[in-house]
């Protein structure tokens, strides 16, 4: 795990009569961070107060050190917020909207111009906001939250609002982004499928409470199921792949599929694939059998939702 | 970015309208009234004949009050500024970014005041113009002078209230409704309640005090001291929603 970026420990925040928090307690590190939970979980809330937006009640919070309640300007200026619904000016263009932000965070046009190639947005930039499709938006927040010198952004739903194609997008550019910046993320979500393919750790929330918090090889340990889906043409191929795959731990076969353990599969990978290919196999696909981070967030909730 | 969002084109040139029909009106008003109850002899007849005492008239007698045309006009800005950004989530957008609330506060209450202030001093400018190039001779420095300072109060005042109404409530169509009932109370009590002491409420306490801030000491002493206090109280709303903006307002409350 790297650096501590945010700490929370017994944070209470009640609105009127609703307990919206009940004693939180996380650590948020570098790396992509993924927050889950049932709505009214409190992970807005948990958002707010780190950005300095909401004031907690009870409870200790340091974010980069400080308090953000109290120096808020200077835990902002690190990071960089996309809100789940973002509203900009409709009549300014993208470009304008983000010269103006530009100016809040003391940067000059050309980092306008960068972000506005990282997030795809250089074409329709001069266009009026109020043109721009969900998707668009969507990436104007994120060139916003990008702008400047910032070291963590935090997104709430980012996806929501988009489309298949544009979801997939977004979860490249912020992958990408990691590798290329070393910025780090947290990413709250309700779509627990997406947060596979990014995230380096997991924080459940569920009744203002987190439940449980882990990174991705801990809940793939922790998660112990035939993950992997392995689809032949011929039920021969499938046999072939699975006497191969027999010898190096437990697998099961039905049909023309080969179903085998994701801590086997992780072994085993780089020597089926050579298997695979050495025998002339066509493998029709290889998907897995559950989504780990599902089965973990159901783990940990189990039947306490109330559908 | 503020100033870009919330003031456009339109509606600044549509305040602008509005504000040289209000002007021309409550000068006239002012002007024919103060003439009619004044000992002093204003030879206005002489100056204006035919259709120019007729649309003198018209226009006096079909005066918006500078208080309800700021009613409005305010409303309006305010809940733009502050209810709709609040409702609409561009508030969160806002103190996400490094500002400090004091900043972002202060720029936006300054706008809403400024702009509106701007726009009736250009067409304060503007009357003398109109008046002399019609022969009135009915343009009196003294009663724009009355009328510029009697605006920026009642536009601190309405754009306060609103405010404080716009972070409570959150919504823009209660910060409008409660605004304007709150709002024209005020404006109305005196004529419902029939007491004396009503008269020197706001907005009626800031035409005393223009009179006393250009020179005009006709009233009684006593009547200058309640003016004072409610004209200070009138300042409370202001610092109530400073206070709560900076110091306890939840920017992401659902």
């Amino acid at each position: 795990m790297g650096k501590i970026i945010v700490e929370m420990k017994d944070v209470t925040k009640c609105f009127g009569n609703v307990v919206a928090l009940r004693g939180v307690n996380l650590e948020i590190y570098e790396g992509i961070t993924g927050l889950i939970g049932p709505n009214g979980a409190g992970k807005t809330t948990t958002i707010g107060i780190i950005l300095g937006l909401l004031r907690r009640d009870s409870g200790y919070l340091s974010v980069y050190g400080v308090d953000p309640w109290i120096k808020g300007q200077e835990v902002r200026t690190k990071i960089g917020f996309l809100d789940e619904k973002p509203v900009f000016p409709g009549n300014m263009t993208g470009r304008r909207f983000l010269r103006c932000v530009a100016r809040i965070y003391g940067v000059n046009e050309e980092s306008v111009n960068e972000v506005l190639k990282i997030v795809g947005l250089s074409r329709h930039a001069d266009r009026s906001i109020s043109t721009y499709s969900a998707g668009m938006i969507q990436r104007l927040g994120l060139a916003q939250a990008l702008l400047g010198d910032k070291e963590f952004i935090i997104l709430d739903e980012p996806t929501s609002n988009l489309d298949p194609i544009a979801r997939i997008r977004i979860l490249e550019l912020i992958k990408s982004l990691r590798k290329s910046s070393g910025l780090s993320f947290l990413i709250s979500t309700h779509i627990l499928t997406e947060l596979e393919r990014v995230c380096d750790n997991i924080i459940v929330m569920y009744g203002g409470k987190v439940l449980g918090a882990c990174t991705l090889d801990e809940i793939y340990n922790k998660i112990n199921y035939e993950s992997y889906i392995l689809e032949f043409s011929t039920l021969e191929e499938s046999k072939k792949v699975y006497s191969r795959v027999i010898e190096a731990g437990d697998a099961d076969i039905d049909g023309r599929f080969v179903y085998i353990n994701q801590r086997i599969w992780n072994k085993i990978r780089e020597d089926i694939f050579q298997f695979i290919s050495e025998n002339g196999i066509k493998m029709l696909s290889l998907k897995p059998r559950y989504n780990a981070i599902e089965e973990y967030y159901k783990s940990l909730i189990g039947d306490t939702i109330e559908i | 970015m503020e100033l870009e969002k919330n003031f456009s084109i339109y509606l600044v040139e549509f305040i602008f309208l509005l504000m040289v029909y209000v002007v021309a009106s409550s000068t006239l008003n002012f002007h024919l009234s103060y003439s009619i109850t004044s000992s002093m002899h204003l030879p206005y007849e002489e100056a204006i004949k035919g259709f120019s005492l007729f649309l003198a008239y018209y226009l006096s007698r079909n005066a918006i009050s500078a208080f309800e045309f700021n009613v409005l006009i305010i409303v309006v800005v305010v809940s733009l500024s502050f209810a709709d950004e609040i409702s609409r989530g561009y508030m969160r957008v806002l103190l996400s970014y490094p500002l400090s609330r004091k900043t972002i506060f202060c720029v936006k209450t300054f706008l809403i005041i400024i702009v509106p202030y701007l726009v009736y001093l250009t067409s304060a400018t503007l009357l003398p113009l109109v008046y002399t190039s019609l022969s009135w001779n009915l343009f009196f420095a003294e009663t724009i002078a009355k009328l510029s300072l009697i605006f920026l109060f009642e536009i601190f005042f309405v754009s306060s209230i609103t405010i404080l109404l716009a972070l409570l409530t959150r919504s823009t169509s209660f910060t409008v409704l409660f605004s304007l009932v709150i709002l024209f109370t005020l404006r109305y009590s005196g004529y419902i309640i029939g007491s004396e002491y009503v008269n020197y409420l706001p907005p009626f306490c800031f035409n005393i005090l223009a009179d006393y801030l250009i020179g005009i000491k006709f009233l009684q002493v006593n009547v200058y001291k309640v003016t004072a206090i409610y004209s200070i109280l009138s300042a409370f709303p202001a610092i109530l929603s400073y206070l709560y903006f900076t110091r306890r307002f939840d920017a992401c409350r659902r």
